[in-house]
Order: C-alpha cells, then structure tokens, then sequence
C-alpha cells in the first residue's frame, strides 16, 4: 500500500528525516511514536505533499508519489494537521463540505450533499450542524475536522496528534471512533501520537522514531518494551496490562521541590537587597 | 438526514435571496440616483430615457431632449462607472482579504493608489493632460505606475512567500514611497499643475466616460469567472493553508493569480476615477458581516455592496450641496467610516480566527 524507501528531509542543514525505510498494509492502523523532534510530523506531511521530497521516495498502491495530480492525491489521502488554524466563524456544515473540493467543480452535487450529511451524522454532529465552530468544544470541533477528511473518502488518512488536546473521555471517544470507521471503510490510518497508552489500545502497529530514523516497526508487544522506550525516551517504565489492555507507566521521580543547580552553594546566590 | 437537507436547503436560500434583495436594492439606487441632480427628472422617465435608447427610438415622445442628454451622457455613465468601480474595487478587496485571511489586506493598502497617483502627478506634471485625448494620458500613466508597484510587491512576496505580514510591511513602505515621489512632484510643480494633481487624488466620478465603463466591464468579465472557480480553494483556505494544500489545491499558484487579478481590477478603477481606496476595505468586510464566510456567495455579494457604497455616496455628493459636487472619495469615507466602526464595534464575531 505505502513504500517509503531511503526518504530524507531537512530544514536548511538540519537533518529531520535520516533514511526513512517503512512499508505499510493497507487497512491497518499505525501509530507514529517518539519523542518532540523525531521527525513525526514531518513524516506524516511528507506523505500528502505538504513537505515536498526528492523523487522516488515514496509509493502509495505501486505509484511514486510525485506521479499523482493534485486531485488525485487529495482523492486518495486526507491529512489533519496537528494544530489547524481554524477560521472559528465558519459552520460545521461548510467546514465539513470542503472535504468534497477534490471531487467539485463550482456547486456541489447532491450525491456530494448526501455524503456531506451522512457523514455529519454518522459523527453525531447533526445538532452543531449549523453552528459556527466558535460554539463547538475542543471535542467537538476534533470530530468536525474527523468528519471532513471522512468525506474526502480518501483511502488513506493522516493524522497528526489528533487526540493531544482532548480530556480523558474524548480521547477514548475520538480513538473509538477513528476505530469503528476504519474498519467500516477498509482505511489504512497513520496517526502520530504521544500518548502510548492511547496507541497501545487502538492501533495494530507501531513505528517508533528517534532523532529521524526508524527504530523499529512492529506489533506493541515487540516494540514496545522497556528498554526500547529507555532508548527513545530516556525515561524509565513499567509495562503491564490491565484486563488484557496493555499500559505505559513511567518511573522516573518528579520531585517535589527544585533542586538547587549543581555547583553552586545556596551562599552563592545574591539575596534580596544585596548591593555591590 | 432530511431535516439537514431541509434546513441547509433554506440556508441556501436564504443566501441566495439576500443576494437578490441587495441586487435589487441597487437597481432601485441607480433608478433614484439617474432622476436627482440640478434638474430632476422622475424615475419613470429614467426607464423610458433607457428603453428609448435601447432600442434606438424615441418610443416615449413626452421626454425633452435636454433630459435625454442629461441622462444618457452625464447621470448614467457616472452611475454605471460607480456600480462597476465600486464592484470592482469590492471583489478585490475581498480575495485578497481571503486569500491572506487578514482583515487589513486590501489592495490599497499594498501602495496601488498612491503609485496610481504619482504616475497621474508625472503626467500632470509634463503637460500630458494638456495635449489632445490627454486624460487618457494620465489614466495610461497612473495605470503604469499602479503595475510597477504591483510588481515590486509581488516580487517582494514571491520571494517570502506570500506571507500577510510581509505583504502589509512591503505595502507600507512602497505607500511611504510613493507619497514621497508624489509629494516631489507637487513641490516642483506649478500653481495650475498642483490644482490638478491634488484634484486627482480626491478621487472623483466626475467626467465620467462609457468607455471607461466598458473597459473596467472587460477587465471583471475577465477576471470573474477565473476568481469564482477559486471559491472553494479560498474556502478551503479559512481553514488553514496545510488544509488547503492536502485537499488539493495548489496554493502558492492561487495566491500570485488572485493578488495580480485584484491589483489589476484596482488599478483600472484608480486610474479612472482618483483614490477612491476605502470602498476596497469596508465593502468586504460588510458584506462577511451579512453573508458569512462562503466565497461562493461572498465574491458576488461584495461587489453588489461596494457598487451600492459608491453610487449611494456619489449621489450624496452630488445632491447634498449641488450644483457643487463633493468628490465621491471624500464622501465615501464620511459615510463608510462610522458605517465600518459601528461594524467593528458590534460585531458578534471576528470573521478571521
């Protein structure tokens, strides 16, 4: 389904992706981990174009990306960013109908319509439906950019931290969600996200990055160990599974009090009203 | 799944006939606006002046020839130039604004209008005007000047990227820039020389020509169909440019079209009519206040408000203290500033985050 073979990117001589090799099946979930500025992001918009790369890096379905139009691209993947700049007095309704553009000419057809508003309420948006975003709940608004590229009926998505700025009980809700529509419609979904233990319940592999380079990719249960989170992380953990679900818990102390910097004595310090 | 049909259906509707009430609304302006003036000719006889002409006969015998001429030559194209300036300077106005998502973003203030009047104050200053077919020397000169500014912006954002802030700073400077040239241009010129150059700056309608109408008509027939099929991308665009780019749209080339469309549409309205510039900035604004942020309905409904603004307060200017007549640039910000404020005092919502 998705090839990626020796794919480097930089931002001026700054090396963010470092000989990325990856393949992906379609109808599967992968989750993306690693830590801030391993290069996640920058995956997930080398895949749809966003970040342009040197040619013959990346297939999707046996084509090399670059030999997709526009149209065609934006057929087959939708990508959420991490943190859109929403314009907030926009409708749901219209928010949702741009994720028919690849398809339009200049009015919308009415089997687009009809997608438009299966769509809303699939996603239980129907009461929001003429609301602006402004009104909407992180949540909520979470679920409207869900249901835009769900009616880009592309085949495969991208998403970026889709869940990082939701409580507990929509993150579950959004990772549910996100679930049942994949397997409904055959979806290969790519989602990077911090929350391991988020991605140990809803994703069948994961591909763990650090500092631009894959370090493995693979099911949880053989990734996902303690030494190889030490190595990615630097942070110790315990994993175990509650119930069968499997969970991250990390071990280094936060302590209750700063520690003065090391070298310096507390005599050291100027102190208040002290003048030279 | 049908009660969102229904209530998206009304919506639609309720769009559309906003549109046509406004269309409607400025029919009826142009009728009023052709019967007042120094001599006042009733509406009816407006209409039979107009289907007389159309159909090259006097159908309607009862109307004197001095009104004839009065309507046909004198009330009419100033009318019709301020229905097609105003909508040009509107429609500009807005897909820049939607194109940069800035509410500051107008093509004026990126310097259009006063490079326009430094290339009027140059040709003033040669003699241009003097020479015969000379106001089409001034008008080819301001329209000159307005294009070289325009290029030195769009060369500034093409290598930045098409960046709002960049723009606007860029915009600043050649404002400062061009105010200065001008400005050197009054200080060597003569007594008669700086009574024109400033007349020009006022911005007026007066003088009006139906081959003026005809050429800015040419340019939004032009122009119009290519910034319509970019709706959806500019809709798309108000949800952020990555958005943008993943549902297919090839942004950077969308830009640099869009912001040469709207610096051509000003610059042949300018260069006809003087700084005519806040119609371009409120126009926009009032119309998102009305129909929201679809371009779809957006792009037209902008220019029906910025044509009603311009003729309503032409109108004014002509009636208010006639026979003098307030040049329609002064008259368009007395009227469109405490209309704009009171916009952005009560709105609700910012139309831009």
């Amino acid at each position: 389904m998705i090839k990626i073979t020796n794919l480097n990117f930089s931002y001026g001589k700054q090396k963010i992706l470092d000989l990325v090799n990856l393949s992906f099946e379609a109808a599967q979930i992968v989750s993306l981990v690693g830590p801030n500025g391993s290069g996640k992001s920058t995956l997930l918009k080398c895949l749809c174009r966003i970040l342009k790369t040197t040619d013959k890096t990346i297939f999707m379905e046996g084509k090399a990306l670059e030999h997709y139009s526009r149209r065609e691209m934006a057929q087959l993947i939708a990508y959420v960013p991490q943190q859109p700049t929403l314009n907030l007095a926009v409708s749901v309704i219209d928010a949702v109908k741009i994720g028919r553009s690849p398809y339009i000419g200049y009015t919308l057809s009415k089997n687009d319509e009809n997608i438009v508003f299966e769509v809303i309420e699939q996603l239980g948006l129907t009461e929001h439906a003429f609301r602006s975003l402004r009104e909407l709940s992180g949540g909520e608004r979470q679920r409207v950019l869900l249901a835009r590229v769900i009616a880009q009926q592309a085949r495969i998505l991208l998403l970026d931290e889709p869940t990082s700025a939701l409580d507990l009980k929509n993150q579950l809700e959004t990772a549910s969600l996100l679930r049942v529509i994949q397997k409904q419609q055959q979806l290969t979904v790519i989602v990077a996200i911090h929350d391991l233990n988020l991605a140990a319940r809803f994703s069948d592999s994961v591909v763990q990055l650090k500092q631009g380079k894959v370090y493995a990719h693979g099911s949880w249960d053989k990734t996902m160990t303690e030494q190889s989170i030490l190595e990615i992380y630097g942070v110790q953990t315990f994993l175990g599974k509650v119930q069968g679900i499997p969970y991250v818990v990390s071990l280094n102390a936060v302590p209750d009090t700063v520690p003065p910097p090391s070298g310096i004595d507390d005599e050291d310090l100027p102190k208040r009203g002290d003048s030279k | 799944m049908n009660e969102l049909r229904t209530t998206y259906r009304t919506l639609v509707r309720k769009q559309l006939s906003k549109i046509g009430m406004t269309f409607l609304l400025l029919l009826l302006l142009i009728a009023v606006a052709g019967s007042l003036g120094v001599k006042n000719v009733s509406i009816l006889q407006v209409f039979y002046i107009i289907i007389d002409y159309l159909a090259s006969d006097e159908i309607f015998a009862k109307v004197s020839t001095i009104d004839r001429r009065i309507v046909l030559y004198l009330r009419l194209p100033r009318i019709a130039l301020g229905v097609v300036g105003g909508a040009a300077l509107a429609i500009a106005g807005v897909v820049m604004q939607g194109i940069m998502r800035n509410p500051l973003v107008s093509p004026f203030t990126i310097g259009i209008s006063p490079a326009a009047g430094f290339g009027a104050a140059i040709a003033v200053l040669l003699g241009l005007d003097l020479v015969t077919g000379g106001s089409y020397w001034v008008v080819l000169c301001a329209f000159s000047s307005a294009l070289i500014c325009a290029t030195m912006v769009l060369t500034i954002s093409v290598f930045r990227g098409a960046q709002s802030t960049t723009l606007i700073l860029a915009g600043i400077a050649l404002t400062y820039f061009f105010a200065a040239l001008t400005n050197t241009t009054q200080f060597i010129a003569t007594e008669e020389q700086l009574t024109v150059i400033v007349h020009w700056t006022f911005g007026t309608l007066n003088e009006s020509k139906w081959e003026e109408v005809v050429i800015i008509l040419i340019m939004l027939a032009g122009t119009l169909p290519i910034l319509f099929r970019y709706a959806w991308c500019y809709n798309a665009l108000n949800q952020g440019e990555e958005i943008a780019v993943s549902l297919g749209y090839g942004i950077k080339t969308i830009r640099i079209a869009t912001i040469v469309i709207a610096v051509l549409l000003t610059a042949s309205v300018v260069s006809f009519t003087g700084v005519i510039g806040f119609v371009g900035l409120a126009a926009p604004h009032m119309a998102r206040f009305i129909i929201g942020n679809d371009h779809r309905y957006l792009i037209p409904f902008a220019g029906i408000i910025g044509a009603l603004l311009l003729v309503a307060a032409d109108t004014i200017g002509r009636t208010l203290f006639s026979p003098v007549i307030i040049p329609v640039g002064i008259v368009v910000a007395y009227i469109g500033v405490p209309m704009f404020v009171h916009l952005i005092i009560s709105k609700k919502q910012d139309y831009f985050s």
